[in-house]
């Protein structure tokens, strides 16, 4: 049972079909960052992104009496978010061809761990171990690999030399690597290449 | 392992080739860049998410009340017709009785409604008040009973309109006005914004007038009634959200705060109830409030929430307890 700011998931439920405001904001809080980085991941801009995360939330309330308990809240959420996200693709009348490569590389990777996107252990592992990173390297490492910038790029903009930024990135990635280890078979494709 | 650019595997929506690309970039390296996920999950921000999605429902809920507004004049157009079809059934038998019909509306505790009655004049009702009126509402009087605290906005007619709350009678003449009525207080209060209306209890047959800024007591345990005229808004801000506590005790803080946010409160030390708090909080969810309340005043709070109880799966309520710093 999923356990939110120290109350169980079931009772924040009950809570929330007596229509309790409060208790539907600690579950939103909870889940909409995950849900939106979650949402981005299908191609769709940071705006959309909230945009369908948020009416999501706005039809849960409006239905929160026909919740089911039994079902798994987080995987119906992290669902209903992925079937939305692609919705919206359609819309925007992307090529058919691009959707349905989209669907089918989502639906065979079973394993996507939503763990990784809300409070978790596993989420709480990879900061401690993102936090083991040095701070010059964990930069290098960030423009790189978020900004996307070339490492010739990075060594002009921190003026230092080409070497050094490739030293600092596989230094980042040994450390995450060591410190992850027992974690690399859970964290089965999270195709954060798409952007 | 290849890290040259980042770039170039990001995905270009129009451009499916990279798809490809894509999916079959070093698995080992995907895995590794999940760390990067928790910086853009940490840069989203939730309390803007949060305040579009309440004022959304905020927006929605208007609209369901307008086709509650809709289908109560429907059912009032519908009785002139009811009657018609009953008085041809009945013509021979010359009964001509119509039953009058009562309609109950419950808030719930922890939350606050607005609700239009028949004639168009509207109620706010405040969290844990029950509401009762009577179908067809506009016929010698408009009654309504009630218990709790509610704000009326009463639409001008020259049909007497009476609030009823235990033996405690408002008598309104087009007015707006606030009555705190719990069953279980010990006093009535009735704040009066604008107009006119009348106060009577059962055993006291003369009314009261007030008038506007008249902010009315009844000690419901020596019928005493007591009446000043000062600012009123305090009484009625939790209208528009706003919980305010002006010189409140602590006493009373704690009920509007068992109120306000369906849970229970306890105060554990005495000493604490000489203390008055003065202070306005607007839309702000509970967690918050004890965060203020302890930062501003000598108290330590603490919350403890919802249980489950296992032997008889009962939920209990949220609580907070108040001690001494």
């Amino acid at each position: 049972m999923q356990v939110i700011g120290g109350i169980p998931e079931n009772v924040l439920i009950d809570r929330i079909k007596q229509g309790d405001q409060t208790a539907f904001e600690l579950l939103f809080k909870f889940y909409y960052p995950g849900l939106v980085v979650f949402a981005s991941h299908f191609g769709i801009d940071q705006a959309d992104s909230e945009e369908i995360v948020q009416d999501f939330f706005v039809r849960i309330w409006q239905h929160r009496h026909k919740i089911n308990q039994s079902d798994s809240l987080k995987a119906y959420f992290f669902t209903s978010i992925k079937n939305k996200s692609l919705n919206v693709l359609k819309q925007k009348k992307r090529n058919d061809n691009f959707i349905k490569k989209l669907i089918q590389v989502s639906e065979e990777s079973h394993s996507y761990n939503y763990d990784i996107f809300i409070e978790s252990d596993l989420q709480n592992k990879i900061r401690t171990s993102f936090n083991l990173i040095p701070p010059r390297s964990k930069e290098v490492f960030f423009l790189s690999r978020v900004t996307g910038i070339s490492n010739d790029e990075i060594a002009k903009r921190l003026d230092i030399s080409k070497r050094t930024v490739e030293t600092h990135i596989s230094n980042a990635l040994k450390i995450l690597k060591t410190e992850l280890k027992e974690f690399l078979t859970l964290l089965i494709l999270i195709d954060i290449l798409l952007k | 392992m290849n890290y040259k650019n980042a770039k170039s595997r990001k995905l270009n929506i129009q451009n499916e080739d990279k798809l490809h690309s894509m999916i079959i970039t070093d698995p080992e390296e995907q895995k590794l860049e999940a760390a990067l996920l928790i910086q853009k999950i940490d840069s989203v921000d939730s309390e803007k998410g949060f305040k579009n999605v309440s004022r959304r429902i905020q927006k929605k809920a208007r609209i369901i009340h307008r086709i509650n507004i809709i289908s109560r004049v429907a059912a009032i157009l519908l009785i002139p017709a009811l009657f018609l079809s009953v008085w041809y059934n009945v013509i021979n038998t010359q009964s001509t009785q119509i039953e009058t019909t009562y309609h109950t509306f419950n808030c719930p505790v922890g939350i606050k409604t607005q609700l239009s009655l028949p004639d168009g004049s509207l109620v706010w009702l405040n969290s844990g008040t029950t509401v009762k009126y009577q179908l067809p509402f506009t016929n010698k009087t408009r009654n309504i009973e009630m218990d709790g605290e509610a704000f009326f906005e009463i639409k001008k007619d020259r049909i007497p309109f009476i609030v009823t709350t235990g033996n405690a009678k408002v008598k309104v003449y087009g007015t707006e006005f606030n009555v705190k009525a719990f069953g279980r207080d010990n006093q009535i209060e009735v704040a009066l914004k604008e107009g006119s209306i009348g106060f009577s209890t059962g055993s006291d047959v003369t009314e009261k007038r007030l008038a506007p800024n008249d902010f009315l007591t009844f000690n419901k345990t020596n019928n005493v009634v007591e009446t000043i005229n000062q600012n009123i808004n305090k009484y009625i801000a939790w209208r528009n959200n706003q919980l305010v506590f002006d010189e409140t005790p602590l006493s009373e803080m704690a009920l509007m705060l068992e109120r306000w946010y369906g849970i229970q409160v306890e105060i554990k030390d005495n000493d604490l109830l000489r203390y008055k708090f003065t202070t306005t909080f607007e839309n702000e969810p509970l967690l918050q409030v004890i965060e203020l309340l302890e930062l501003s005043s000598p108290i330590k709070i603490k919350y403890i929430p919802t249980k489950m109880d296992d032997q008889s799966n009962v939920i209990s309520k949220a609580k907070i307890v108040i001690n001494k710093k």
